[in-house]
């Protein structure tokens, strides 16, 4: 099927994507190294975490490639791991990034609930135990109030977030349990829903994502990878959308007047920054103006599902624990001065 | 003639503009993209607005006041080169409480210049200039002392002008890319030009 | 038009965006600048103005190219920026009320990409200062897209995009506005740009496609970062061919010698993914390093300019010592307060 997207060979695709992603980051080369015929990302032997501190790992599929940056760095990540194209990196690749960066300290895996990464997480744990590597633990995420309903809330896929701690408190010593105690809170004080607009096209099957959209409808609820919720309706305004989709935010998660949240607003790639522009200004309205709630943290960005038209927004509530976690400053004396 | 004169005429002017928006926006239909009679209504609008707002006591600072505006209309060359056009007429007349027939060549010179300067025309290019250029050539060379008389002979030397844009080829502008094919078709600007300068030279003396 | 667009009312849509930007932005926007009321105006704020007797610097261009949030109206940046509608120059009146605003007797530069409406609103605000005694006012014109004008014809490029200007640091430094204007024609002569359009965009306002006719095994060459067509067209090439292809056409247009330092720029259009942004420039660093054996002095690789269009802008510079030391200065201290 021809695809019209600029590429090389669609075999190599996500890793040419890698190399250049590292090319393009200024710091990539200086804080993380790829190891050898792989897409596992871990820091390098100078900015490597003390051990004893917890570590913390992440996975997902490629093609939510986002602007240059360098998340396995000293207040970042320790591993990383890229799959193919919408899909979850194999077991054994995360095995193999665990083992790398194993020394002894308790190892967490962050995963975003979708049923490849689950599986594979899972499945990697129980490969560290039968190889002697016990202290790995998982910490689920997921709050995409579309996916699934409030009784089954520990079913919610990921598809965004406001709130997160780990980082700062793995830098600062804390333990494991308080660390995932903590992962699990921020979790479940955050929701997000995303909206799909204008279709794109898959990077490496050249199907069009959401390409059956009627020429005036939106659909609601979709997933970061363009997952139907098969529930439509006529375009409205973007004051009107933002309405929608806050209100379907806060009656899942009713916050009273004048608390602080954090609100995040992620264009999925094909939004363009005049509607992000437009829509950001109609949800501070609506949550200032309407819902009383005072916007603490905001961010603004765009990609996530190539060039899809369309967002995913999502609202955190945050207690002083999150909040003095959030405002904590990483600290840097483990790491060399440069 | 003296301020309230310029005044009137200038308003006179922009009205037949302003009346003829249907019949600019046909002429540049073929050519353009069929919009110049909106853009010309609404830069003489501004000029007729901006007046009544500054109520200029000077005769300079009436043409400065129109040009500024023009230069408040967006989008497209035409509001840019009218407001600098008005610019060089206010330059000229500084000073002055009373223009005469000489004054008035003076005084639409320095605006064709401005036209010229800033939109790259030439006569013969198809544009305003083929309107205003013999216009100010027929001032100049004009024998009369009686500035109606003057004006209105330089009127109808400016509609020939316009009239002599259906053979000629543009060469500026989007009509440049029809070329040939533009043949036949008055220059919209030209023609807007000449309402203006027919409105101003009967409008002109009391 | 139905325009299958997330906006409110078209007539409103500039402004709108405009006050988003700015909340987006925040605390950053509102604490280094202010929008004059009723306007598409930016001037920074009384604390961050900078001193009297500094270069001035203003710009403006249309809407519709807006790109994640920053603030380019404070210290170490410009002190005016206006905005005209989607893709139109703002007007002449408007660029003098910004002007207006920011003098204090210094000189002032207008800081132009080559664009017929940009030039002649701005040549048309030079008048309208002049005419009313502000006559310290500047322009500076920039473009470099080799698609729009043949060579030996350089200084009628158009703006399209660019890889380093030394402007804004040189006024903070106190530098003469000749110098400033000197080293800007230095900067834009020692580089070139040149776009590429993939996929099409919707205009927001109007609701036409932009670059809505191209066929669909076909990439258009050429293009401006308004969706100007270039009426060339070619088949969609791979990455590594359109890498080579259009860095050839930039070499060819300004040779470089082998060994040199050069900026890169990459400049997604919007509607670029990340996907092929990163595997667009693996493919031009390998070329140009390895082929051409230039080291890469500086690089940026952004995505934002023309809505959603798909498509690419590449810009390649040759910087010298002195563009090389201007861009490397950092603000100097004490102007402005610490925060």
């Amino acid at each position: 099927m021809f695809i019209k997207k600029l590429y090389n060979d669609l075999d190599t695709l996500v890793d040419e994507a890698m190399a250049g992603s590292r090319l393009i980051a200024d710091d990539a080369e200086k804080y993380s190294r790829v190891l050898p015929n792989s897409r596992i990302t871990v820091r390098r032997d100078k900015y490597k975490k003390p051990k004893g501190l917890v570590k913390l790992v992440g996975g997902g599929g490629a093609g939510h490639e986002g602007p240059p940056g360098t998340f396995i760095r000293p207040g970042g990540f320790d591993g990383m791991t890229t799959g193919d194209v919408f899909a979850a990196p194999s077991a054994r690749q995360l095995f193999r990034m665990i083992q790398e960066i194993d020394d002894g300290s308790p190892i967490i895996m962050n995963v975003a609930r979708h049923a490849g990464d689950v599986l594979n997480s899972t499945l990697c744990k129980q490969l560290c135990e039968a190889n002697g590597i016990n202290n790995v633990y998982l910490s689920i995420g997921g709050n995409d109030v579309a996916s699934a309903p409030k009784e089954r809330m520990n079913e919610r896929r990921g598809s965004g977030g406001a709130l997160s701690c780990s980082t700062v408190m793995a830098e600062c010593g804390e333990s494991v349990e308080e660390i995932l105690r903590m992962a699990e809170k921020c979790n479940s004080l955050q929701r997000s829903y995303g909206v799909g607009i204008r279709p794109a096209i898959h990077p490496t099957s050249g199907l069009l994502i959401m390409g059956d959209m009627p020429e005036d409808e939106i659909e609601m609820g979709i997933g970061v990878h363009g997952e139907s919720s098969g529930k439509r309706i006529k375009l409205p305004r973007s004051h009107e959308l933002a309405q929608i989709v806050l209100d379907i935010l806060l009656t899942d998660m009713p916050v009273p007047k004048g608390e602080d949240i954090v609100f995040n607003l992620g264009g999925l790639g094909g939004m363009t920054w005049t509607e992000l522009d437009i829509l950001y200004k109609d949800c501070y309205e609506i949550l200032t103006y309407d819902y009383g709630l005072n916007i603490w943290r905001h961010r603004v960005g765009n990609s996530g599902t190539q060039e899809l038209g369309g967002f995913t927004m999502s609202i955190g509530w945050p207690d002083d624990e999150i909040k003095k976690w959030m405002t904590t400053r990483i600290p840097m004396d483990n790491y060399p001065k440069d | 003639m003296v301020l309230e004169d310029l005044r009137r005429a200038v308003f006179a002017g922009a009205d037949m503009i302003i009346e003829r928006e249907t019949e600019l926006c046909s002429l540049d239909a073929f050519v353009g993209d069929g919009d110049h009679g909106v853009t010309v209504r609404k830069g003489y609008q501004k000029v007729k607005s901006s007046i009544e707002e500054d109520d200029p006591k000077t005769m300079s600072d009436l043409m400065m006041s129109a040009g500024m505006g023009l230069a408040d209309t967006a989008g497209g060359a035409i509001g840019p080169i009218l407001a600098s056009m008005f610019l060089g007429f206010a330059s000229a007349i500084g000073g002055k409480d009373e223009l005469g027939v000489k004054d008035l060549a003076d005084m639409f010179a320095a605006g064709l210049k401005r036209v010229q300067d800033l939109g790259g025309a030439q006569p013969g290019d198809c544009t305003m200039v083929d309107t205003l250029y013999p216009f100010v050539e027929s001032l100049k060379n004009a024998t009369t002392d009686d500035v109606k008389e003057a004006l209105e002979a330089a009127a109808e030397k400016g509609f020939e002008g316009s009239e002599a844009t259906r053979d000629m080829i543009p060469k500026l502008g989007r009509a440049r890319n029809l070329a040939e094919r533009a043949i036949g078709y008055i220059d919209a600007g030209s023609r807007s030009m000449y309402y203006f300068l027919k409105g101003f030279a009967d409008n002109a003396v009391a | 038009m139905f325009i299958k667009k997330l906006y409110n009312d078209l007539d409103t849509l500039v402004d709108e965006a405009i006050a988003g930007s700015r909340l987006i932005a925040q605390p950053d926007s509102d604490k280094y600048s202010r929008l004059l009321p009723n306007s598409r105006i930016t001037v920074r704020t009384d604390k961050y103005k900078k001193p009297k007797g500094l270069v001035k610097l203003t710009a403006g261009g249309g809407a519709g190219h807006e790109g994640p949030p920053g603030v380019m109206i404070r210290p170490g940046g410009f002190d005016a920026a206006t905005q005209g509608d989607v893709f139109a120059a703002p007007s002449a009146r408007q660029m003098f009320r910004a002007i207006q605003e920011i003098d204090d007797g210094s000189p002032i530069i207008m800081n132009v990409a080559r664009h017929a409406g940009d030039v002649l609103n701005a040549t048309l605000c030079k008048q309208l200062c002049e005419a009313n005694g502000i006559d310290h006012v500047y322009m500076s014109i920039g473009g470099n897209d080799v698609a729009s004008a043949p060579k030996g014809h350089e200084d009628e490029r158009r703006g399209n995009g660019g890889v380093f200007n030394t402007t804004a640091i040189m006024a903070e430094c106190g530098e003469s506005v000749e110098e400033i204007l000197r080293m800007a024609k230095k900067c834009n002569d020692r580089q070139r740009s040149f776009g590429v359009g993939i996929r099409p965009a919707i205009h927001p306002t109007s609701g036409l496609p932009i670059m809505g006719d191209m066929p669909e095994d076909e990439i258009e060459m050429g293009i401006g970062v308004h969706g100007e067509s270039s009426g060339k067209r070619i088949k969609l090439p791979t990455s590594r061919e359109l890498a080579r292809i259009v860095c050839n056409i930039l070499l060819e247009d300004m040779p470089i010698p082998s060994g040199s330092e050069i900026a890169i720029s990459l400049g997604g259009l919007g509607g670029m993914t990340w996907t092929e942004l990163d595997i667009l420039y693996k493919d031009i660093y390998e070329y140009l390093v390895y082929d051409w054996n230039y080291k890469i002095w500086r690089h940026s690789v952004r995505n934002a300019g023309t809505q959603e269009l798909g498509g690419f802008v590449v810009a390649i510079g040759q910087p010298d010592d002195e563009i090389k030391k201007w861009m490397t200065t950092p603000l100097p201290k004490g102007l402005y307060p610490e925060d």
